[in-house]
């Protein structure tokens, strides 16, 4: 066991000197290789890290929320279909909710309008969120104005600002009263946006929804389930469709690998046909090559992925941010809770680690097989 | 010092980082419970149902609900429309960071 | 009295105000003892056995309950029947605890627990005939109905 820990420690060494005879081409090698992992295991951690916040947050949002379709748009829910439904077994709880967009030309932003039904407000007191108060500027005692859909100007008192815990969920909302809401709107009273049901046993909500559709045939349920699943999706086709552009880069540097590794140059050739003739075994050659493969891969494994690591859990993913951000002029300020899936991190290592190291190896063998006098000649 | 020494080193300084990255991580996480069980209440007492994360526009700010302006007015799981939406750039006013 | 006074505090709290039960939750380490699984991680299934002492024995559905309570030597050694002082169960509809005594139970329905075919406690027979139609339920049963060889029989989804 010693003897061979030390003829590992021979060959490092020797493949290290090997390596650092150039310089210029290795570390290049390298860099690129680290980059490459770097984008791969940013967009991973990244994603994973928001689709795990996604689930956990909004594991509390209503069970069921009702909406009414008018030929087939959704349109707003009249209050009496509470009645209308009936009694549902399971069903605990039942109210509508009112909320709606306002585009604020000021800032050109889009507002979510909503009433809570946490607390009570006075009908010119307003609520905001953390990214409204930043862009626009204000704080608590304030006020906003914003023109209605009936030419009128309205002025809310600003009397609290959302937790910028919550950030990620109530960056843009306003929360106003009933009243001033549906005069801000035009909603008449015993209208709603939709219905939200709240059903304790998670068991019974796909029988309540098919109640629900027999019941009232003009309107349609969105399950808890199915936001859960919409955030899912949405981040999987997210990562994916980075993985797709990211596809030439990755194909790029496959092919320079795959030539680096094993098309293997004049001067390697030469390289193993002496160290042949001095007296290696075809063996250690292939082991001094593994040693070149695991040192240049796992490096660039670990430098890739610690950087990403950094990058989005410590400087908030600042290269990914312009694309999220996109249009947006709200944009919550949040810090990602880093949740790594273990799974994930081990596909990284063996998709980074692995092949490239197989690649080095295999050409070698073909090489190494040969006759040092056919090589060197 | 012999190279081997020194790889031997560097690799287990790496690997090191790494282990502490998901101690980190775990620590990270524990410590921002607090915070989630906020957002938690916020999003039970308001009763939300998506994130703030696409405010641009009225049809991406809640994306599971398909409401009078979403795309997905079949359904919440239909996906964005691509690629038309994706190839739009933003307007020139936000990308100059005003 | 006072023993007559707690008599009648119990039948009280037992008796005419059966529900909602107030019992003691699962600890996140609580296992079944019929079949040793982990509790708290069903809540809609929890069933509890309350002795005198404040000690109290979680299992993860009626069914597993109902064994327990048949055969109590055998799940719980040194524990004497007499000294049970609550049964609850888990409604289905508002997952609400429940007397068990005063509960309905469906078998056959579609509704399986963690350990399969289940007595469905329901809080009352509307309910349960509300439950048995929707969920293709095969028979409605109380308390006393329930015997260690229908339980046997459920195991292997029999139901009749």
């Amino acid at each position: 066991m010693k003897a061979f820990i030390r003829k590992q420690r021979y060959l490092i060494d020797f493949t290290l000197s090997s390596l650092l005879r150039r310089p210029g081409k290795n570390l290049g090698l390298l860099v690129v290789y680290s980059l490459i992992v770097f984008l791969l295991a940013s967009v991973m951690l990244f994603t994973h890290a928001l689709r795990s916040e996604a689930r956990l947050v909004l594991a509390d949002s209503p069970e069921i929320i009702l909406q009414r379709m008018v030929a087939g748009r959704h349109d707003l829910i009249p209050g009496s279909y509470l009645e209308k439904m009936g009694r549902i077994r399971g069903v605990i709880g039942k109210h509508g909710r009112l909320w709606g967009y306002f585009y604020d030309p000021a800032v050109q932003a889009n507002y979510t309008l909503m009433v809570p039904r946490d607390r009570q407000l006075a009908e010119d007191e307003a609520v905001i969120g953390a990214a409204i108060a930043r862009t626009r500027g204000v704080s608590r005692g304030d006020f906003l104005t914003f023109r209605s859909t009936d030419g009128n100007a309205y002025s809310f008192r600003v009397s609290a600002i959302l937790a910028s815990d919550s950030e990620l969920v109530s960056a843009d909302l306003i929360l106003v009263s009933e009243q001033r809401f549906r005069t801000f709107f035009g909603i008449p009273e015993g209208y709603y946006t939709d219905l939200v049901l709240n059903v304790r046993n998670p068991k019974e909500l796909r029988k309540v929804a098919e109640k629900l559709t027999l019941r009232l045939p003009d309107t349609r349920p969105i399950l808890r389930d199915e936001i859960l699943r919409t955030y899912d999706a949405i981040f999987n086709w997210r990562q994916g469709i980075v993985f797709v552009l990211l596809t030439g880069t990755i194909l790029a540097f496959v092919i320079f690998a795959w030539d680096k590794a094993s098309g293997l140059s004049a001067e390697e050739r030469r390289e193993i046909g002496i160290l042949k003739a001095i007296g290696w075994e075809t063996s250690d050659v292939i082991r001094m090559k593994f040693w070149e493969g695991a040192i240049i891969s796992l490096s660039a494994f670990l430098l890739g992925y610690l950087t990403a690591y950094g990058h989005v859990f410590y400087a908030n993913a600042g290269l990914f941010e312009p694309v999220l951000k996109g249009w947006s002029v709200l944009y919550p300020e949040f810090r990602l809770t880093p949740f790594i899936d273990g799974l994930q991190l081990a596909t990284l290592f063996f998709f980074t680690v692995f092949p490239y190291t197989v690649a080095t190896i295999v050409p070698i063998w073909r090489a190494a097989i040969t006759d040092p006098d056919t090589v060197m000649r | 010092m012999r190279k081997s020494d020194l790889f031997i080193l560097y690799l287990g300084t790496l690997s090191g980082l790494l282990l502490l990255s998901l101690v980190d991580a775990g620590n990270r996480s524990h410590l921002a419970t607090q915070q989630l069980a906020e957002t938690r209440r916020e999003v039970r007492a308001l009763e939300l149902t998506d994130l703030s994360l696409f405010t641009e526009a009225r049809y991406t700010r809640h994306l599971s609900q398909s409401d009078r302006h979403t795309p997905f007015q079949d359904h919440p799981l239909a996906l964005e429309h691509f690629p038309s939406g994706s190839l739009v750039a933003p307007p020139t006013l936000l990308r100059s960071g005003r | 009295m006072k023993t007559l006074l707690s008599a009648l505090l119990l039948l009280l709290a037992t008796g005419l105000f059966a529900q909602p039960l107030e019992l003691p939750p699962p600890g996140p380490r609580d296992t079944c003892p019929v079949c040793g699984m982990f509790v708290a991680k069903y809540p809609e299934w929890v069933a509890t056995v309350l002795y005198k002492n404040g000690h109290a024995h979680h299992f993860d559905g009626a069914k597993d309950l109902f064994k327990y309570l048949h055969d109590l030597p055998k799940w719980a050694p040194g524990h004497d029947p007499k000294d049970i002082t609550a049964i609850g169960v888990t409604e289905y509809y508002g997952l609400t605890r429940i007397d068990a005594h005063d509960a309905w139970y469906v078998i056959g329905s579609d509704i399986l627990g963690p350990m399969g075919h289940e007595l469905v406690p329901l809080e009352t027979k509307e309910d349960a005939e509300e439950f048995l139609q929707d969920h293709g339920g095969r028979q409605i049963l109380r308390f006393d109905q329930i015997s260690a060889p229908l339980l046997k029989k459920l195991d292997q989804g029999q139901f009749d």
